[in-house]
Protein backbone atom coordinates (compact mmCIF):
# COMPACT_ATOMS: atom_id res chain seq x y z
CA UNK A 1 0.00 0.00 0.00
CA UNK A 2 1.23 3.24 -1.01
CA UNK A 3 1.50 5.96 1.62
CA UNK A 4 -0.60 9.35 0.17
CA UNK A 5 3.05 11.15 0.08
CA UNK A 6 4.28 8.13 -2.36
CA UNK A 7 1.20 8.30 -4.32
CA UNK A 8 1.78 12.19 -4.89
CA UNK A 9 5.46 11.83 -5.69
CA UNK A 10 4.60 8.81 -8.25
CA UNK A 11 1.85 11.06 -10.08
CA UNK A 12 4.09 13.96 -10.27
CA UNK A 13 7.39 12.39 -11.23
CA UNK A 14 4.85 10.71 -13.71
CA UNK A 15 4.19 13.52 -15.51
CA UNK A 16 7.54 15.33 -15.07
CA UNK A 17 9.11 12.29 -16.78
CA UNK A 18 6.48 12.32 -19.39
CA UNK A 19 7.34 15.96 -20.47
CA UNK A 20 11.46 14.32 -21.11
CA UNK A 21 9.61 12.59 -23.68
CA UNK A 22 8.74 15.57 -25.57
CA UNK A 23 11.21 17.66 -24.68
CA UNK A 24 14.28 15.25 -25.98
CA UNK A 25 12.81 14.48 -29.81
CA UNK A 26 12.32 18.68 -29.97
CA UNK A 27 15.69 19.19 -28.66
CA UNK A 28 17.52 16.64 -30.98
CA UNK A 29 15.15 17.57 -33.93
CA UNK A 30 16.37 21.63 -33.15
CA UNK A 31 19.60 20.02 -32.59
CA UNK A 32 19.94 18.57 -36.07
CA UNK A 33 18.03 21.00 -38.10
CA UNK A 34 19.67 24.22 -36.76
CA UNK A 35 23.13 22.99 -35.59
CA UNK A 36 23.61 25.78 -32.34
CA UNK A 37 26.33 26.97 -31.11
CA UNK A 38 27.45 28.41 -28.11
CA UNK A 39 25.17 29.62 -25.76
CA UNK A 40 22.18 28.35 -27.67
CA UNK A 41 23.53 24.37 -27.89
CA UNK A 42 24.04 24.73 -23.79
CA UNK A 43 19.78 25.41 -23.06
CA UNK A 44 19.60 23.07 -25.97
CA UNK A 45 21.35 20.44 -24.07
CA UNK A 46 20.01 21.45 -20.46
CA UNK A 47 16.01 21.20 -21.80
CA UNK A 48 15.93 17.57 -22.09
CA UNK A 49 18.07 17.27 -18.74
CA UNK A 50 15.29 19.19 -16.93
CA UNK A 51 12.71 16.74 -15.94
CA UNK A 52 15.52 14.17 -14.82
CA UNK A 53 16.46 16.97 -12.14
CA UNK A 54 12.91 17.85 -11.39
CA UNK A 55 12.48 14.25 -10.36
CA UNK A 56 15.55 13.80 -8.23
CA UNK A 57 13.44 17.09 -6.60
CA UNK A 58 10.73 15.53 -6.72
CA UNK A 59 12.26 12.74 -4.80
CA UNK A 60 14.12 14.84 -2.30
CA UNK A 61 10.04 16.36 -1.29
CA UNK A 62 8.88 12.90 -1.17
CA UNK A 63 11.94 11.93 1.48
CA UNK A 64 11.30 14.93 3.62
CA UNK A 65 7.42 14.43 3.70
CA UNK A 66 7.29 10.78 4.13
CA UNK A 67 6.63 9.91 7.64
CA UNK A 68 6.67 6.31 7.02
CA UNK A 69 10.38 5.79 8.45
CA UNK A 70 10.80 2.33 7.03
CA UNK A 71 9.72 3.34 3.56
CA UNK A 72 12.08 6.17 3.58
CA UNK A 73 14.83 4.03 5.08
CA UNK A 74 14.77 1.99 1.80
CA UNK A 75 14.51 4.57 -0.69
CA UNK A 76 17.46 6.36 0.70
CA UNK A 77 19.42 2.54 0.48
CA UNK A 78 17.78 1.89 -2.75
CA UNK A 79 19.36 5.88 -4.04
CA UNK A 80 23.05 4.94 -2.71
CA UNK A 81 22.65 2.05 -4.33
CA UNK A 82 22.21 3.65 -7.61
CA UNK A 83 24.88 6.55 -6.37
CA UNK A 84 27.43 3.85 -6.07
CA UNK A 85 26.89 2.23 -9.29
CA UNK A 86 27.28 5.40 -10.97
CA UNK A 87 30.47 6.80 -9.21
CA UNK A 88 31.67 2.90 -10.11
CA UNK A 89 31.28 3.68 -13.75
CA UNK A 90 32.55 7.24 -13.61
CA UNK A 91 35.73 6.31 -11.84
CA UNK A 92 36.38 2.90 -13.94
CA UNK A 93 36.32 5.24 -17.10
CA UNK A 94 38.28 7.49 -15.94
CA UNK A 95 41.29 5.04 -15.07
CA UNK A 96 40.76 3.49 -18.49
CA UNK A 97 41.29 6.64 -20.03
CA UNK A 98 44.13 7.45 -17.70
CA UNK A 99 45.69 4.01 -18.97
CA UNK A 100 45.75 4.66 -21.76
CA UNK A 101 42.29 3.57 -23.17
CA UNK A 102 41.35 6.16 -26.41
CA UNK A 103 37.27 5.27 -26.86
CA UNK A 104 34.37 6.39 -25.13
CA UNK A 105 31.55 5.14 -23.16
CA UNK A 106 27.81 5.44 -24.22
CA UNK A 107 27.12 9.48 -22.93
CA UNK A 108 24.49 8.11 -20.76
CA UNK A 109 25.86 5.39 -19.14
CA UNK A 110 26.65 6.45 -15.65
CA UNK A 111 22.67 7.60 -15.73
CA UNK A 112 21.69 3.61 -16.90
CA UNK A 113 23.85 2.29 -14.25
CA UNK A 114 22.16 4.41 -11.77
CA UNK A 115 19.08 3.87 -12.67
CA UNK A 116 19.41 0.02 -13.41
CA UNK A 117 21.15 -0.19 -9.57
CA UNK A 118 18.30 1.57 -8.15
CA UNK A 119 16.11 -0.89 -9.71
CA UNK A 120 18.11 -4.03 -8.77
CA UNK A 121 18.18 -2.65 -5.14
CA UNK A 122 14.37 -1.86 -5.04
CA UNK A 123 13.87 -5.43 -6.44
CA UNK A 124 16.13 -6.99 -4.08
CA UNK A 125 14.59 -5.37 -0.70
CA UNK A 126 10.85 -5.87 -2.15
CA UNK A 127 11.87 -9.73 -2.17
CA UNK A 128 13.85 -9.80 0.81
CA UNK A 129 10.90 -8.02 2.85
CA UNK A 130 8.12 -10.03 1.49
CA UNK A 131 4.83 -9.60 3.60
CA UNK A 132 3.12 -12.82 4.25
CA UNK A 133 -0.57 -13.11 4.40
CA UNK A 134 -2.25 -11.18 6.99
CA UNK A 135 -3.18 -13.23 10.42
CA UNK B 1 16.43 -4.67 19.50
CA UNK B 2 13.47 -7.32 20.31
CA UNK B 3 9.80 -6.14 20.81
CA UNK B 4 6.64 -7.60 21.96
CA UNK B 5 4.73 -6.35 18.76
CA UNK B 6 3.28 -9.29 17.64
CA UNK B 7 2.26 -10.97 20.31
CA UNK B 8 0.61 -7.61 22.24
CA UNK B 9 -1.16 -7.60 18.35
CA UNK B 10 -2.53 -10.85 18.40
CA UNK B 11 -3.97 -10.39 21.91
CA UNK B 12 -6.20 -7.60 20.69
CA UNK B 13 -6.85 -9.58 17.93
CA UNK B 14 -5.49 -7.00 15.24
CA UNK B 15 -3.90 -8.07 11.53
CA UNK B 16 -1.07 -5.95 10.47
CA UNK B 17 -3.12 -4.05 8.22
CA UNK B 18 -5.25 -2.79 11.12
CA UNK B 19 -2.75 -2.69 12.96
CA UNK B 20 -0.63 -0.17 9.92
CA UNK B 21 -3.44 1.93 9.49
CA UNK B 22 -3.64 2.81 13.30
CA UNK B 23 0.32 4.02 12.86
CA UNK B 24 -0.30 5.32 9.59
CA UNK B 25 2.27 3.58 8.02
CA UNK B 26 2.37 0.35 5.66
CA UNK B 27 2.25 -3.33 6.26
CA UNK B 28 5.26 -3.92 5.71
CA UNK B 29 6.46 -1.57 8.02
CA UNK B 30 5.02 -3.34 10.72
CA UNK B 31 5.92 -6.74 9.19
CA UNK B 32 9.54 -4.92 9.06
CA UNK B 33 8.92 -4.26 12.54
CA UNK B 34 7.80 -7.35 13.91
CA UNK B 35 10.51 -9.57 12.58
CA UNK B 36 13.28 -7.38 14.12
CA UNK B 37 14.28 -6.14 10.29
CA UNK B 38 13.62 -2.21 11.52
CA UNK B 39 13.82 -0.07 14.27
CA UNK B 40 11.56 2.25 15.03
CA UNK B 41 12.19 5.83 14.78
CA UNK B 42 10.93 7.75 18.31
CA UNK B 43 7.52 9.32 17.37
CA UNK B 44 6.79 5.78 16.42
CA UNK B 45 7.60 3.84 19.33
CA UNK B 46 5.96 6.75 21.26
CA UNK B 47 2.90 6.03 18.69
CA UNK B 48 3.07 2.28 19.37
CA UNK B 49 3.28 2.94 23.36
CA UNK B 50 0.13 4.70 23.18
CA UNK B 51 -1.66 2.44 21.12
CA UNK B 52 -1.23 -0.56 22.84
CA UNK B 53 -0.99 1.57 26.46
CA UNK B 54 2.26 0.61 27.41
CA UNK B 55 5.45 2.45 28.34
CA UNK B 56 8.21 1.80 25.06
CA UNK B 57 10.44 -0.50 27.06
CA UNK B 58 7.71 -2.90 27.75
CA UNK B 59 7.50 -2.85 24.04
CA UNK B 60 10.82 -3.03 23.27
CA UNK B 61 14.10 -4.42 24.79
CA UNK B 62 17.41 -4.03 24.15
CA UNK B 63 19.62 -7.00 22.84
CA UNK B 64 21.64 -7.24 25.56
Amino acid sequence: MLSPVARKYRKTAFSVLASYFVLFPIANYVAVKMHPAGVALWMLAAAPMLPIVGVVFLLGRYLRQEKDGYKRDLTVRCLLWGAAGAVMVNLFSGYLRIFGWKGQLFPFTEFFVFALCMLAAKLSYRAANRVPADE
Amino acid sequence: MNNKLKVLRAERGWSQENLANALEVSRQTVNALETGRYDPSLPLAFKLAKLFGKRIEEIFQDDE
